[in-house]
């Protein structure tokens, strides 16, 4: 056997090796001075490296962070409402600001959104009373309102142009990516 | 340490105090973590501090399925990353391995044992000194693994890297260490 590499001597040290693999370094120590003072040198430090001494925590340390917890209320929910009104603010930046600059599509695309906000509007008001009259249509309404959400969509989407709809395309990506950046920044574990 | 996720459990639920037994648990280990990476005593505190209280601030994003010592270490880790990069300390390349240095020697060394001359005490003070030198990003995984004990896995998980590389790390942070000792000898 050739002379041991460290990384060997350390797996061996933390128990890492196999019985066959422990045992031919056992073997080989045995023989070998060189290893032998390798392996004992290194079980030295690994000794002394994993019993450095503990740093002294003030005893009111515990109870600094606990009074300044309590100033604070736990930001359950604005986190998400700062991440979800940044994110609406970048998006409505961006696809204003485009349609600022393309201009002529404006009409279309407004006359779109209009039409699709309040067909939504409109059906869902018709679903929470059909909702209340009988659960038995619940499930067909719910077909309805999903075909008709999608004709909305369809609708808006169709009035787009090809740059409005890439700068929409655009603008999701962009808030999104945001919306993951501040959850990111807010919720630090995550 | 499913203690941790009842306690948890408490403080969502609104028991605010009982966050204090995690500050207790776990202060005594994020110290000696932060202590050995940012090496002065006050700021290690602070640092401490503020750790604990993003923790509290976003513990309704702990998930259960994960340990809560390696999601609070990784609050800690990432606190101390953003830290340097608004104090813009450069981050030691590991593209250039240290045993392109020959930091690393691939045989048993024939020279005089480092540690001869130590008694143990001197020579942790001497590993303490030798830690200080080494890069932040070796450092931060031998602490990791020798001061705080979290096994290979924890640390790949704190650190969002492959156990492999975390393996590759602390061992070439303990040859680093070693061969900075072997320099004083």
């Amino acid at each position: 056997m050739r002379h041991l590499r460290p990384e060997q001597i350390y797996a061996f040290l933390e128990g890492e090796l196999t019985d066959g693999e422990r045992r031919d370094i056992e073997t080989h120590t045995a023989e070998c001075a060189a290893c032998r003072k390798a392996l004992d040198e290194r079980k030295t430090l690994e000794a002394a490296w994993t019993a450095l001494t503990p740093y002294d925590v003030p005893p009111d340390f515990a109870s600094t962070v606990m009074r300044r917890i309590s100033t604070q209320p736990r930001p359950k929910v604005w986190t998400w409402i700062v991440a979800g009104l940044s994110a609406l603010g970048a998006l409505s930046v961006v696809v204003f600001g485009a349609l600022g600059l393309v201009g002529t599509v404006q009409v279309s695309l407004v006359t779109g959104l209009n039409r699709s906000l309040f067909g939504l509007f409109s059906h869902s008001l018709v679903l929470g009373v059909k909702i209340l009259k009988t659960a038995a249509t619940v499930l067909s309404l719910t077909g309805d309102l999903v075909a008709r959400l999608l004709a909305g969509f369809s609708t808006l989407i169709l009035s787009f142009s090809d740059e409005i709809a890439a700068l929409a395309a655009l603008a999701l990506v962009l808030s999104g990516l945001l919306a993951y950046g501040l959850r990111k920044r807010y919720l630090p574990g995550e | 340490m499913h203690d941790d996720k009842l306690v948890i459990r408490r403080v969502l639920q609104g028991d605010r105090e009982a966050f204090a037994v995690i500050v207790e648990r776990y202060q005594q280990p994020l110290l000696n973590y932060l202590g050995r990476m940012l090496g002065e005593r006050e700021q290690s505190l602070e640092f401490a501090q503020d750790v604990f209280m993003k923790a509290y601030s976003s513990l309704n994003s702990y998930r259960e399925e994960y340990k809560f010592s390696t999601w609070l270490f990784r609050i800690a880790s990432n606190h101390m990353i953003d830290f340097w990069r608004k104090k813009k300390i450069p981050a030691v390349s590991l593209d250039r391995s240290f045993s392109e240095d020959g930091a690393t020697p691939q045989a048993p060394d024939p020279g005089p044992s480092v540690i001869r001359a130590y008694e143990l005490a001197e020579l942790r003070k001497k590993i303490e000194s030798a830690l200080r030198r080494i890069p932040e990003s070796l450092r931060e995984l031998f602490i990791l693994r020798h001061v705080n004990e979290f096994s290979y896995e924890d640390i790949a998980a704190i650190k969002s890297l492959p156990v492999g590389t975390v393996k590759n790390r602390v061992f070439q942070a303990k040859e680093a260490v070693r061969n900075l000792l072997e320099g004083e000898t």
